[in-house]
């Protein structure tokens, strides 16, 4: 038992180094991404397996390790209490029963045996089963055994015990209580007979709990079972994983400003499921709980942390821990649980979690409070500093620079995709002010950016919606989309930001109380135009177009001092001059790329055919989405294919030598597949590459044809076995 | 361990404080807990105060006044012994808003014993919106007791929960009380509208037990 909790201990902790790991090398280099409590987001994954920091790495190995011996030892512990578990517990009992001496009590015993038999009445629940099957045996081995020892190698009594309730009763409900009870029953014999033993009641019920249940709980689960409730509370966390601390009602002075907000509370609640007795749920609620409070009481230390501080926060912490089998816990706990226990501090952590989980169920996203009023206001571009590092580091054309987080109080964030800005863990956020610009005046120290919001997959269609009626209108060009999903997790709730400000200068002077060094104001744009200078600038940037003469940053007035205009060049507007840029370095046809408004669509439109063609070619992973977004895992590709392929390198960047190299070589086996049969002819490859599940089903039936194995994707044998055939065929 | 322990302890009477947001429902269980209105920290903060009223254990709960957690309060009144439905006396909205909250103590124990408190006495002087009468019928109509309390000054405050350890343990479990050090008498103070325990309504809510919210 040691071992066990010795071992488990480890593993909780190496999973907090994890996390401090991961989270210290995405403000160091913005490599890493956490996405949540012990998983790691597939850009941490990617950063890990491209030789990132060692000591992840190694961390990583260990914790990996770590937990596959604990599930193995768990293994074990459950085939034990398959085995042995009660006949183990029946011993540890009777061992107080019969004290040093050996001798049982008998009138004691007989007075008891009625006593215990009395509470599992009436008959016909599980527990009273299983308890009586416990005391029968119990009692059977007293007096039947010469010596206390009870043998695990004796026959089965827990499947004994399961076979007579199949074969006896059926399942039905019995009162809840039965087996705390019961235990507390025992507790009194022990603690009767054992008068030296110097610890308290509760203390000697936990350790009877212990042996007891991992012999009945998953009867004992079964019985409670709520698989629908499960699934929905389980599918309202993951839909609503995205909600912000703001929109749940957080106050913005007790948000948690870390990486992965409340990441200690999240991760004890995680440890309900997997304790197996009432208590050690209970405890690992409390423990949740009670860290919970500790942070929102350091956050504001002169005040008490009041349930109108703490239940929204908890709903937080519920949702982002989307703890398994919930409301399966929650009956377990409200049927097992002493009750009395239930009107104490445990109790109020249980109801919390009650109220917590019916919101969830319940929640809608209509319901949470809605971003409408905010939106009125004049709009702000918002950047993560520490997203920004790398990039900064490399190129001082931004002006970012070290200084306080900014937070902005009472504003929304808007998310804009990481491949606006850089193909490194470039996400940007937009923000604008909820109804008034006004801060609240008594701020001290930064508040806290509020809420965020993507416009993909994250995005609820209503916000989708909202922020097209809002922002553009007529909607397209989307000026707004999603940030690279892989990212999204760092950047919810991020405080990490520095200030772009659009609009006019009243705007910029009422965020200046923040943090005036880190608010860069960009005077007299509106957020239309702003955003697509912004982003034209990057992209022209990306895309070896434009030189930092273009990026000249100049310190604002005096109306924001140390305050310094970024991104902003008249010239720099996504019309003609631009267009002509381009025209000018890659030609007339990328030219017109630019020389519309519908800039983002048609650039994006090349990114997806770019990411559909190295999939095909199999030179992207295989779980690397389709997504629009060229970042730095296309990057990344699209190097390493140039490079495979002896095709010129591109410096990583799109741009339309590598995008027809690229293009060629899957050009070259749509025609050794057409010519074999396998696909229309007259399909061009740009036609297929709109509709690449063609492309792929051929490639599938080649690989069938040929006895491959069946994937889609053009590898090395494939790639071999399309060149001999067409090679045959030509000859 | 320390929490395990802490977590343990049993309690003899749940108590379940109920109102809108910013009524002082909190500054009141802080005063009880701490007799001062200086903020302290607690296992868990201000939400849950354990306190030993002559011998028995006074669980106190606060719960969130928010209106979007309003109707799933139950969750914190489920087995409560009394309920303390507080409102504010500078707000008359105040009083009547805890309409809502009569039907969520359908989940409290039977004979759940009601106090009506008007918190924020201190301000009453120059912002009282909330009439004596109108408090006393409102409590009446809820058949609940009536007090006015400040967290503030302290006033009345433990006299809040003397009312209801007396209305659920009876005048005994006070004079009984082993440690010799009986809190005081819970009479009400001439500057409030505290029903009197030889009332009749107190009386009678001090001796039916069974009474029902």
């Amino acid at each position: 038992m040691g071992e066990w909790i010795q071992l488990r201990k480890e593993v909780h902790l190496r999973r907090i180094q994890l996390v401090d790991a991961w989270a210290e090398a995405a403000a160091g280099g913005g490599r890493a991404a956490v996405h949540g409590v012990g998983k790691l987001s597939v850009a941490g994954m990617l950063a890990l397996l491209n030789g990132g920091d060692a000591v992840i790495a190694s961390l990583k190995e260990r914790l990996v390790e770590l937990e596959t011996t604990m599930r193995e030892m768990q293994m074990a512990r459950a085939r034990s209490s398959r085995t042995g578990g009660l006949a183990s517990s029946v011993q540890i009992v009777r061992e107080a029963w019969t004290g040093d001496g050996g001798r049982a009590d008998e009138a004691g015993a007989t007075t008891l045996r009625t006593q215990l038999e009395a509470i599992v009445s009436p008959p016909g629940t599980v527990e009273a089963l299983n308890i009586k099957a416990f005391i029968s045996l119990f009692y059977s081995e007293s007096e039947s055994a010469s010596t206390p020892e009870v043998s695990d190698a004796e026959p089965e009594p827990e499947a004994g015990v399961g076979q007579s309730l199949v074969d006896e009763f059926d399942i039905v409900q019995g009162s809840s209580g039965e087996v705390q009870a019961f235990l507390e029953a025992l507790a009194d014999l022990v603690l009767f007979r054992h008068p030296h033993i110097e610890a308290d009641r509760d203390a000697v019920v936990y350790a009877l709990e212990d042996v007891v249940f991992p012999a009945i709980y998953n009867r004992a689960l079964r019985l409670v079972r709520d698989e629908a409730g499960d699934a929905r509370l389980a599918a309202q966390c993951k839909a609503f994983g995205h909600v912000t601390q703001s929109r749940l009602g957080i106050e913005p002075r007790y948000q948690s400003v870390q990486l992965v907000p409340f990441a200690l509370p999240i991760a004890l609640l995680k440890a309900v499921y997997v304790s197996v007795t009432p208590s050690r749920k209970l405890r690992a609620l409390f423990e949740a709980a009670q860290a919970l409070f500790d942070e929102l009481h350091a956050a504001v230390p002169e005040t008490p942390v009041s349930t109108d501080v703490f239940l929204p926060a908890f709903i937080y912490v519920v949702i982002k821990a989307n703890v398994r089998g919930l409301a399966t816990t929650l009956a377990f706990l409200n049927r097992y649980a002493l009750h009395q226990l239930l009107l104490g501090e445990l109790g109020f952590v249980v109801s919390s979690l009650e109220l917590a989980a019916e919101y969830v169920t319940g929640l809608d996203v209509d319901a949470l409070p809605a971003p409408d009023v905010c939106l009125q206001g004049r709009p702000f571009l918002v950047a993560e500093r520490e997203r920004y590092r790398a990039f900064c580091d490399a190129d001082d054309k931004f002006d970012f620079r070290p200084g306080p987080p900014v937070r902005v109080a009472d504003h929304w964030l808007l998310a804009v995709p990481a491949w606006f800005w850089h193909p490194q863990y470039f996400a940007a956020t937009l923000v604008v002010p909820a109804g008034s610009l006004a801060l609240p005046a008594a701020t001290s120290g930064p508040a806290v950016v509020t809420g965020v919001v993507t416009a993909s997959s994250n995005l609820a269609p209503a916000q989708a919606a909202y922020i097209d009626s809002v922002f553009f209108s007529p909607p397209p060009p989307r000026q707004v989309i999603s940030i690279d999903v892989f990212d999204y997790e760092a950047v919810d709730d991020s405080p990490q930001a520095a200030l772009i400000v659009a609009g006019d200068a009243g705007a910029a002077l009422q965020c200046a109380p923040v943090a005036t060094d880190t608010v860069f104001w960009i005077p007299g744009g509106d957020f239309d135009a702003v955003s697509r200078t912004v982003y034209t600038a990057v992209m022209a940037e990306k895309l070896g177009i434009v030189d930092g003469s273009h990026y000249a940053g100049h310190v604002v007035p005096d109306a924001l001092p140390g305050a310094t205009v970024v991104a902003w060049d008249e010239s720099l507007g996504c019309g003609e001059e631009l267009a002509e840029a381009v025209a000018a370095a890659y030609g007339p046809s990328w030219g017109a790329l630019w020389s519309d408004a519908d800039v983002g669509s048609r650039v994006r439109a090349l990114v997806v055919a770019l990411q559909h063609a190295l999939h095909i070619l199999d030179a992207l992973p295989v779980f690397v989405p389709v997504q629009e977004q060229f970042g730095f895992i296309l990057s990344a590709a699209l190097t390493a294919f140039q490079a495979k392929h002896g095709l010129a390198a591109s410096g990583g960047r799109l741009d339309p030598a590598g995008y027809s190299d690229v293009m060629g070589v899957l050009e070259a086996r749509r025609a050794h597949l057409a010519r074999l049969g396998h696909l229309d002819p007259d399909a061009s490859l740009a036609q297929l590459l709109r509709t690449p599940q063609l492309l792929r089903d051929a490639v599938r039936a080649f690989q069938r044809s040929e006895e491959l194995f069946v994937d889609g994707r053009l590898g090395a044998k494939t790639m071999a076995a399309l060149s001999s055939q067409h090679g045959e065929l030509v000859a | 361990m320390a929490a395990a322990a802490a977590a343990s302890k049993h309690v003899d009477l749940k108590i379940v404080f109920l109102g809108a947001s910013g009524v002082g429902k909190t500054s009141l269980v802080q005063r009880y807990a701490n007799d001062t209105f200086e903020p302290t920290q607690s296992t868990i903060g201000a939400a849950f105060t354990l306190k030993t009223w002559h011998g028995r254990r006074f669980g106190v709960w606060d719960t969130a006044g928010q209106e979007r957690y309003k109707s799933l309060s139950a969750f914190y009144c489920r087995g409560a012994g009394a309920a303390i439905l507080v409102y504010d006396v500078t707000k008359a909205d105040s009083l009547h808003a805890l309409d809502a909250y009569m039907d969520l103590l359908a989940s409290a124990k039977d004979g759940c014993f009601k106090v009506l408190v008007g918190s924020k006495l201190d301000l009453a002087p120059d912002a009282r919106e909330v009439t004596l009468d109108a408090a006393r019928e409102y409590a009446t109509s809820i058949d609940a007791l009536h007090i006015e309390a400040s967290a503030k000054t302290g006033d009345n405050v433990m006299d809040i929960f003397n009312h209801i350890g007396v209305g659920v343990f009876g005048f005994d479990a006070m004079t009984a009380s082993a440690n010799g050090s009986p809190a005081s008498t819970p009479t009400p103070t001439a500057s409030t509208s505290t029903v009197r325990l030889d009332d009749d309504s107190a009386a009678k809510s001090g001796s039916d037990k069974k009474k029902c919210c």
